[in-house]
């Protein structure tokens, strides 16, 4: 049994523009499907507004889903009423992208891990331990020296490790990461990288990792979900879809990305121009249609593409397979 | 042939309550004609005040200043940036000689005045040309980064983030500068659009034989379009090498580690990271700036004694092993 089943997620956002206007929907999630066994790391991938961040708040269920199911350790947490969901938020966490504005300014170090300590009526002598043991994990040490600190105290990369060192303190099952190091410097960013890494490994914890750079999901996923628009166009196993991408995005998407190489500045990148469409009125058919350089006439842009397993466990959704 | 541009021992401190930051600290190095350079280096390490110094829009705290920036223009001859005064810098050279991509500016546009009046201001105040005149050249500058001239009605906000940044790339190109000095100029964008932006630099660069000095932390996107790639660390830049022995072989240190811990997508690496962090500007380490933080330090001497820099087989590098 997976521990996490999405199945045909959608999260719409109804928009009014006027009094008497009709109400128009934002979907920003609409059909996203995937499992993950225990232990298992999933990395989202997509562009600006793609709907990465509201997937994973749905999933948390800190957005409430239009429609589709979650079900977590074989229970349907899709519409279970806050009263009931103690468990499910004692279960999972989320890391956030921005370290300067997730945590507090007004509270300790200290009391930023202690505080989903309370909440879980740890009580304080094993609090203060667990504190320490979290500083320790994220190697701010000694534990001492940051205890008393606040926030604006500390550097990017020592913020996230805070944030972090709280999302894991509870030791969760299934965490959330959003962007943990995008906002960091690239020296850090391979630190907090590899000490997500050795976490998640020590303590076998199911991972979904948002990011719009694939080379540092690199690190870590062991499978890759790629969306457009709001919806998924591609989902397999990290290796084999970064080897062999099927979806002309998610070309694009690789394409797009140098590694560091001196040869580089000799070449144009074949990248489709544009940018993604508005949410709100997304292009029919396939909503990549627009941009993309295999777009067929009169089908691309009418019908939109079934999600089909292309290869095995590898799934896309485009009319070229 | 002279180069472009010739910095020597330029230093640029500001003054602040908590002390003098040396953000810009003893920088020399020289760009040619048409060249390419980028200026790596974790944040706060200085790059956008060495930019500001080199296009002189110093803040008011600047604490002290010095060395000379050579600029060598055929019409100018040879001058020295530093020497001249803001009225002068206006006339001759902000615009029409050198251009700034500032950082976050597609952000920094004015939201409330439309693309025609942010692009023609700087021509009809500072330059003196007649609206008809800027106007003919804000169209042509947004013909050449791939906009219909119809963007020049438009408001900020009816415009995406790529397209935004094609406008602020328009502007600093619309006088036919020598040299841009674009500062982080893709870091808000999304990979396929950076993409596409990087591919408009090298189209421009190669179209009106531009000269770039290119700000970023990020490796791979300056080996998109660096000749040379210039490394900074805490206010001193630590080495300066051809991008082709840059990427194979790099000498400093730091360089190493920089390039160490850059994630790769299609190479087989593990990735290293750089212990430890930025000094402070205000009061930096004593002898070489890196070396709490380098695993080669040699006692006794890279704590102590500053680093000179030297050439080795076309780089420059300040590191006491070579
Ligand atoms: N609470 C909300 N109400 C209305 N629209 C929303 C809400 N939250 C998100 N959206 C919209 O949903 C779309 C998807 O946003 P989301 O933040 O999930 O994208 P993302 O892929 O995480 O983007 P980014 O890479 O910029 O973080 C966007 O168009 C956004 O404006
Ligand atoms: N006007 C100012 N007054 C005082 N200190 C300043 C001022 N502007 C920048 N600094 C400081 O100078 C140092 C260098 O800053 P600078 O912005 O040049 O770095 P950078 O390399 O461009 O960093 P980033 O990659 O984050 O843009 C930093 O310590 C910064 O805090
Ligand atoms: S379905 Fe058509 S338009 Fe969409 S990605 Fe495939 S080929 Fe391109
Ligand atoms: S001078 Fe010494 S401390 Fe500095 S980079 Fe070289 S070996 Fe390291
Ligand atoms: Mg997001
Ligand atoms: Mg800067």
């Amino acid at each position: 049994m997976p521990l996490l089943e999405v199945q045909e997620l959608r999260t719409w956002f109804p928009v009014k523009k006027g009094l008497f206007s009709p109400v128009r929907y934002v979907k920003a999630v609409d059909g996203v499907s995937f499992a993950l066994e225990k232990g298992e790391v999933l990395a989202v991938i997509g562009e600006s507004g793609s709907g990465k961040t509201t997937l994973g708040r749905t999933i948390l269920r800190l957005v409430k889903p239009t429609a589709g199911r979650i079900i977590f350790e074989g229970k349907d947490v899709t519409n279970t009423p806050e009263s009931a969901l103690r468990w499910y938020r004692f279960s999972t966490a989320m890391v956030f992208q921005d370290p300067f504005s997730s945590l507090n300014p007004y509270h300790t170090v200290q009391y930023i891990l202690e505080e989903p300590l309370i909440l879980r009526g740890v009580p304080p002598k094993n609090r203060a331990e667990l504190v320490v043991k979290a500083l320790e994990e994220v190697r701010l040490v000694p534990p001492e020296d940051f205890l008393k600190k606040y926030p604006h105290m500390l550097s990017g990369g020592q913020r996230q490790r805070v944030g972090i060192a709280r999302a894991l303190i509870t030791r969760p099952k299934f965490i959330v990461a959003d962007e943990p190091v995008s906002m960091l410097d690239v020296s850090i960013r391979a630190e907090i990288l590899s000490l997500m890494r050795s976490l998640q490994t020590k303590y076998g914890i199911t991972m979904m990792y948002i990011t719009h750079d694939i080379a540092t999901a690199k690190y870590l996923a062991d499978k890759i979900l790629v969306m457009y628009a709001g919806k998924m166009v591609e989902y397999g196993p990290f290796r084999d879809v970064i080897k062999e991408p099927l979806h002309p995005y998610t070309q694009a998407l690789i394409e797009a990305l140098p590694d560091p190489d001196p040869t580089n500045r000799f070449k144009l990148r074949k990248v489709p121009p544009g940018e993604p469409p508005s949410l709100l009125d997304p292009p029919a058919g396939c909503r990549f249609h627009p941009r993309c350089p295999y777009a067929i006439k009169g089908k691309c842009d009418k019908e939109e593409p079934k999600f089909i397993e292309a290869k095995k466990d590898h799934y896309t959704a485009c009319w070229l397979y | 042939m002279p180069p472009l541009l010739e910095l020597r021992n330029v230093k640029m401190y500001y003054g602040t309550s908590r002390g003098t930051v040396k953000a810009v600290d003893g920088i020399s190095f020289r760009l040619n004609k048409g060249e390419a350079m980028a200026l790596v280096g974790e944040s706060g390490s200085g790059k956008s005040s060495l930019a500001f110094t080199i296009i002189r829009l110093l803040p008011r705290n600047v604490a002290e200043a010095g060395g000379e920036i050579l600029f060598h223009d055929e019409e100018l001859g040879v001058v020295d940036l530093a020497k001249m005064n803001e009225y002068e810098i206006r006339r001759k050279i902000r615009w029409k000689k050198i251009s700034m991509v500032f950082q976050a500016s597609m952000n920094a546009l004015n939201p409330i005045l439309r693309v025609q009046d942010q692009m023609i201001e700087p021509l009809v105040l500072h330059l003196g040309l007649s609206r008809e005149e800027a106007v003919k050249i804000a169209e042509e500058a947004l013909r050449s980064v791939g906009l219909a001239k119809d963007v020049l009605m438009r408001y900020p906000f009816e415009l995406s983030g790529g397209m935004k940044q094609r406008v602020v790339i328009a502007m600093a190109i619309m006088m036919r500068p020598r040299l841009v000095i674009l500062d982080e100029p893709t870091s808000a964008l999304d990979v396929i659009t950076q993409a596409n932006i990087m591919n408009l630099l090298k189209e421009l660069k190669a179209k009106f034989d531009l000269s770039y000095i290119l700000i970023t932390h990020d490796i791979a996107l300056a080996s998109e379009i660096a000749d040379k790639i210039g490394v900074m660390y805490a206010g001193k830049l630590v080495e300066v090498a051809p991008a082709d022995v840059f990427f194979r072989k790099p000498k400093h240190p730091y360089s190493q580690k920089l390039l160490a811990a850059m994630p790769t997508l299609r190479e087989e690496k593990s990735i290293e990271y750089i212990p430890g962090d930025v000094p402070s500007l205000i009061t930096p380490p004593p002898g070489c700036r890196f070396h709490p933080r380098c695993p080669y330090a040699i006692k006794g001497k890279c704590d102590k004694e500053e680093p000179q820099t030297k050439q080795i087989d076309g780089s420059e590098v300040a590191c006491w092993l070579y």
